[in-house]
């Protein structure tokens, strides 16, 4: 299996004013298909920043970032959103879903920006939904709904569209313990079942102890970078 | 994304915030609706005048002779208007027929038009033409035919007004056409039907300081005692024109071919040698010209104007009008396009107000891979929906208003202005074509989008990330 995520010598410089804060210095890993990969570490080292390089959604000052072998640093706005489109899928801390569209157009959204048809995509929202336990609420609005509930919509969301790669940023940061519990149970299970990348970034060694991998950052900086391999049959037991 | 997703999230997001929505397209439909309703008196005002003219005037029609002024400023002699001449008017573009319109004789004193039973029906002058031209000149019938192949050179047409004074030499009488006295308008004629009757020339032995209306005289007509009697035809009449009020030699003229014409003056002069007629040499003085259609008539006035002939239309009194009605059109539409720019920079305020409102959307759209593209025709569709949405309601709340000031206040101006009632026709002062209509609901469209480039565009430079960020 080859790497479907290579950064090398990842550097993000930072200018506040006259001063320079380096939020990434020099980070190089990679990261295999199907792997379950956590980026742990506190507010400020730099784990936020990584992500956002990775999904394409903030430039590196140096340094190279492979997705499925392509240069993301390098595409412009329109191919790298494109390229999202296509690749990647988003788990969001605070959800992010849109309040006025029910949570079954929420999950078709991403197939809605491929041209998908709109009896085609509804029905594999609704599946999606089925598989995240919210089969009785797809024409609920996400302000109908715990933050549970809604993370689920997002988790439906994000798989939609089959991605290859599915980013989550804090993905239980606003969750009770029990739904944390759920929601990464959920998450893990769909990444193995459908053989998804997916790379958590989290705070929380808890929840990073649900990950094949754990990538430690602090200030910048890949301080470990561990494979749990036991993990994986508890999970799938 | 395709184009069904992009209408249906316009939509939505449009009737999420109905009471600014319904705003905004109205600040759009009373702008539309004062665009049209200004435009529209204008075209209603210029249709009146047409109207009024046409009524009165033919506006197809150039008069061309070769009387010239003595101004100095032009006094090359005009071309003579020969056959060959009149018949090359026909290759100007644009005109659809030309005939010799010969007067120049004058029947009242030379010649005269009479019945078997003695009236004189010579009031009306004969007028040479080419007979067989006047059907595709744009004449009609009120009665009979024209012209056709095989019928004899004595054939004529009479005018609408044609034999409505007559006086019969036999006996000392007079007789005149009933005529409603507000229109002017003719009720009956003191002959029923000509064409029952007799009609024959002959010619007067009067010369015109001898003649008068009421020179007791004409017996000598009758009596056929003077020498010169023996030019004696009969006419053959087939068919009454009509003609405009102000084509007055054809209303009363007797249209006969210039080919006899020149024929019958022939014969009387010889007969007369004391009281000669003007010899026809080829050249007529008048002719007339039918254009095609009056937008075209100044372009072949011009032409005909350069080949040194006088050439006059009453176009160029409908165009002095229809330019004033212009010149207060424009300063109508540009007061009322002041409102329709104020509801464009509404629909901008709209927009923009949407774009901050929904930044964290946009946010989410993009990360969740919307083409930026995409987005950016989102937000136009959304403006260009208002400008729609104004427009539709601008057209129907002007033809709302429209219909208010023709049925109420058309009359109310009429009044006024003391026109008076002109017939028992409504007044349109307001008239909305359909062009006005679509243009308008295309302007209104067009503006919204114009309104909405700005917003659209900053939209599309939302940065995703801070997007998701915004709480």
């Amino acid at each position: 299996m080859g790497a479907v995520i290579a950064v090398k010598n990842l550097i993000k410089i930072y200018k506040v004013g006259s001063d320079k804060v380096v939020a990434l210095n020099d980070v190089t890993f990679s990261i295999e298909e199907g792997e379950i990969c956590c980026i742990l570490g506190t507010s400020g080292s730099g784990k936020s920043t990584l992500l956002n390089m990775l999904a394409g959604l903030e430039k590196p000052t140096r340094g190279e970032i492979l997705i499925d072998g392509q240069r993301i640093e390098r595409m412009n706005e329109k191919r790298i959103t494109k390229f999202r489109q296509r690749n990647i899928g988003f788990v969001f801390q605070s959800y992010n879903l849109l309040h006025g569209i029910t949570a079954l157009e929420n999950v078709a959204m991403p197939l809605t920006f491929r041209g998908i048809k709109k009896k085609k995509r509804e029905k594999i929202a609704f599946m999606m939904l089925a598989m995240v336990g919210l089969a009785k609420r797809v024409r609920h609005k996400p302000t109908q709904m715990s933050g549970g509930q809604q993370q689920r919509v997002g988790i439906a969301r994000a798989f939609a569209a089959r991605p290859k790669i599915v980013f989550a940023d804090e993905p239980t940061g606003n969750l009770d313990t029990k739904t944390t519990i759920e929601v990464m149970e959920l998450m893990v299970t769909l990444s193995r079942k459908n053989n998804r990348t997916l790379v958590l970034v989290t705070h929380d060694k808890d929840i990073a102890a649900y990950a094949d991998r754990i990538i430690q950052l602090r200030d910048g900086e890949i301080i470990s970078d561990e494979r749990i391999n036991f993990k994986k049959e508890r999970v799938l037991s | 994304m395709k184009i069904i997703d992009i209408i249906t999230t316009c939509l939505r997001n449009l009737t999420k915030r109905k009471m600014r929505t319904i705003l905004t397209v109205s600040g759009v439909l009373i702008g539309t609706s004062a665009v049209i309703v200004m435009f529209s008196l204008g075209i209603g005002m210029n249709i009146q005048i047409t109207k009024m003219l046409e009524e009165w005037a033919d506006l197809t029609m150039i008069r061309v002779d070769t009387w010239r002024w003595h101004d100095g400023d032009n006094d090359v002699a005009p071309p003579d208007l020969t056959d060959e001449m009149i018949r090359s008017f026909k290759d100007i573009k644009h005109v659809r027929s030309a005939t010799p319109f010969y007067r120049n004789i004058r029947s009242g004193e030379q010649v005269a038009v009479y019945t078997a039973d003695g009236w004189l029906i010579e009031w009306g002058q004969f007028i040479g033409v080419y007979m067989d031209e006047l059907e595709n000149f744009g004449y009609t019938l009120k009665e009979g035919r024209f012209k056709q192949a095989g019928d004899p050179p004595t054939t004529v047409l009479f005018g609408p007004e044609t034999g409505a004074y007559l006086y019969n030499f036999l006996d000392d009488e007079w007789a005149n056409a009933e005529r409603d006295w507000d229109t002017w308008e003719i009720i009956s004629m003191p002959i029923e039907n000509f064409f029952a009757e007799e009609l024959r020339i002959i010619p007067l032995t009067m010369t015109a300081n001898e003649w008068g209306w009421f020179d007791r005289d004409y017996s000598v007509i009758g009596s056929k005692t003077a020498p010169n009697m023996e030019y004696d035809e009969e006419l053959n009449l087939i068919g009454i024109i009509d003609a405009p009020p102000n084509d007055w030699e054809a209303r009363e003229g007797i249209f006969i071919d210039m080919e006899f014409l020149a024929l019958m003056i022939k014969a009387y002069n010889e007969l007369n040698a004391e009281n000669q007629m003007p010899e026809f040499d080829g050249i007529y003085n008048e002719a007339r010209v039918r254009v095609d259609d009056m937008n075209n008539v100044p372009a072949v006035e011009a032409e005909l104007k350069a080949m040194g002939f006088n050439a006059w239309s009453f176009n160029e009194m409908r165009e002095q009008m229809t330019q004033q009605v212009r010149t207060i059109q424009l300063l109508l539409a540009a007061v009322a396009a002041v409102s329709l720019f104020v509801a464009a920079m509404n629909i901008t305020n709209t927009m923009i107000m949407a774009i901050i409102e929904r930044t964290k959307e946009i946010g989410i759209m993009k990360v969740l891979g919307c083409d930026i593209s995409k987005i950016r025709l989102m937000f136009l569709g959304e403006a260009a929906a208002i400008g729609f949405l104004g427009g539709v309601a601008g057209i129907v709340l002007s033809y709302g208003i429209s219909l208010i000031i023709n049925n109420f206040l058309g009359q109310f101006f009429m009044d006024m202005f003391n026109y008076g009632n002109m017939g028992e026709e409504k007044i349109s002062l307001s008239v909305i074509p359909p062009y006005l209509a679509f243009l308008s609901l295309a302007g209104a469209t067009l503006i919204g989008m114009v309104a909405g480039l700005y917003p659209a565009n900053r939209s599309v430079k939302i940065s995703a990330l801070s997007a998701i960020a915004h709480e």
